[in-house]
């Protein structure tokens, strides 16, 4: 891209203003950084999302100007997945969170590098983390799909979940009443109970803990994964159990042990799948609860 | 949740009244969150225990909807004016 004549228009232009573009990208960045923060208590807050996917469209159109190829390619994908997000599609689980960090961080040092002051080349990792973010992104509807397919067998289940919200979920910012709501979304509540008597007598109420447990059954096309996916915002701080109870496909008891390693699937299982949290967690053990056929998993 | 303690703290001067028939005026909620439905419920188990049931006077479409989706449809269904639905 860069060709040694001095005196070609393009190249006077380029040297004269990269130091700007330099700057702002890292202004940019800085932002993408400080959002990504603000997200971590907020993270469905549209106005975030979409600042979040203008700093990153920004970094990656300015970048197109001076033909850094580097930091269009990457930021690009980084780009779709905040797309994905702003629009809804996807929850930035602190996984995710995790992920577009380190992916900022790239950004970043390709910016440094087209600035001339960059070390080495990383591009390794940098393949790695486009493959996560195109993991995350890029293939949530295929496995979608994949999902409906490897459910539809069974047709429409029924499922029994009981759940109770942790202490800290009204301080965390998470209101229940959407994730029920949400739920409900997936198909149909067919009956839904509040464990009233969890909730203490108004003299002994804290009114900012959460007290509230739910135990309702739900009709719904969706897959474990999916039901699952409703409580992504209050994993670590929920307790959930569910079982599959209109017997086409009996599914193992869940004790409380079961729930809990549910609950670290959620976001740790391995592969492709609806949630982006998967693919930023490599480590993860083999999915026991996947959207596999459920009977496969006896 | 920034106004279900100062809701908390009016609840219970309310309970100290004491007016066995009294009702809670439901119908100008126009926003509410599973926080304040858990504060009903409390209120409810409240006065369960000192043999009263809570009515709710004409509960807005808001609390009305949110009460079934958190399954605490005894709330509503006690509602004062009989109107479920």
């Amino acid at each position: 891209m860069s060709r040694p004549d001095d005196t070609d228009p393009d190249t006077l232009f380029i040297a004269e203003a990269l130091p700007a573009f330099v700057s702002e990208a890292r202004e940019q960045i800085e932002g993408i950084e400080q959002l990504l923060l603000q997200l971590e208590t907020a993270p469905d807050d549209r106005e975030l999302l979409d600042a979040l996917f203008r700093c990153a469209h920004t970094v990656k159109g300015s970048a197109g100007l001076f033909g850094l190829d580097a930091v269009v390619d990457f930021t690009h994908h980084v780009e779709t997945l905040l797309d994905r997000l702003r629009e809804g599609q996807l929850l930035l689980t602190p996984a995710l969170s995790t992920l577009l960090l380190r992916s900022n961080d790239e950004i970043r040092s390709l910016v440094d590098a087209a600035a001339g002051q960059g070390t080495e080349d990383r591009r390794e990792g940098r393949e790695a983390l486009v493959e996560r973010l195109r993991d995350a992104a890029g293939d949530t509807r295929a496995a979608q799909d994949a999902v409906a397919d490897a459910d539809a067998p069974a047709g429409p289940g029924r499922w029994r979940v009981s759940v109770a919200f942790g202490t800290d979920t009204f301080r965390n910012g998470m209101d229940p009443l959407a994730i029920l709501a949400y739920l409900g979304g997936l198909g149909r509540l067919t009956s839904i109970a509040c464990r009233d008597t969890a909730v203490p007598p108004l003299e002994h109420l804290d009114p900012e803990s959460c007290h509230l447990g739910f135990d309702l059954e739900l009709e719904t096309d969706a897959c474990r994964k999916e039901i699952e996916h409703a409580f992504a915002f209050v994993r670590d701080d929920v307790e959930l159990e569910m079982r599959r109870i209109d017997g086409s496909c009996s599914e193992p008891q869940a004790d409380d042990t079961a729930a809990a390693a549910a609950q670290t699937d959620v976001d740790a299982a391995a592969g492709p799948g609806a949630t982006a949290a998967r693919a930023a967690r490599p480590k993860a053990p083999p999915a026991t609860s996947g959207c596999q056929p459920i009977a496969s998993t006896r | 949740v920034p106004t279900v303690a100062a809701l908390r703290t009016d609840c219970l001067e309310w309970l100290d009244v004491g007016d066995p028939d009294a009702a809670v005026d439901a119908s100008g909620v126009d926003e509410v969150d599973a926080a304040g439905v858990q504060l009903l419920v409390s209120l409810s188990r409240t006065l369960a225990a000192r043999g009263r049931p809570l009515r709710l006077h004409a509960p807005s479409g808001p609390l009305r909807d949110a009460c079934r989706t958190l399954g605490a449809h005894a709330l509503i269904d006690a509602s004062a004016d009989g109107d479920h639905r």
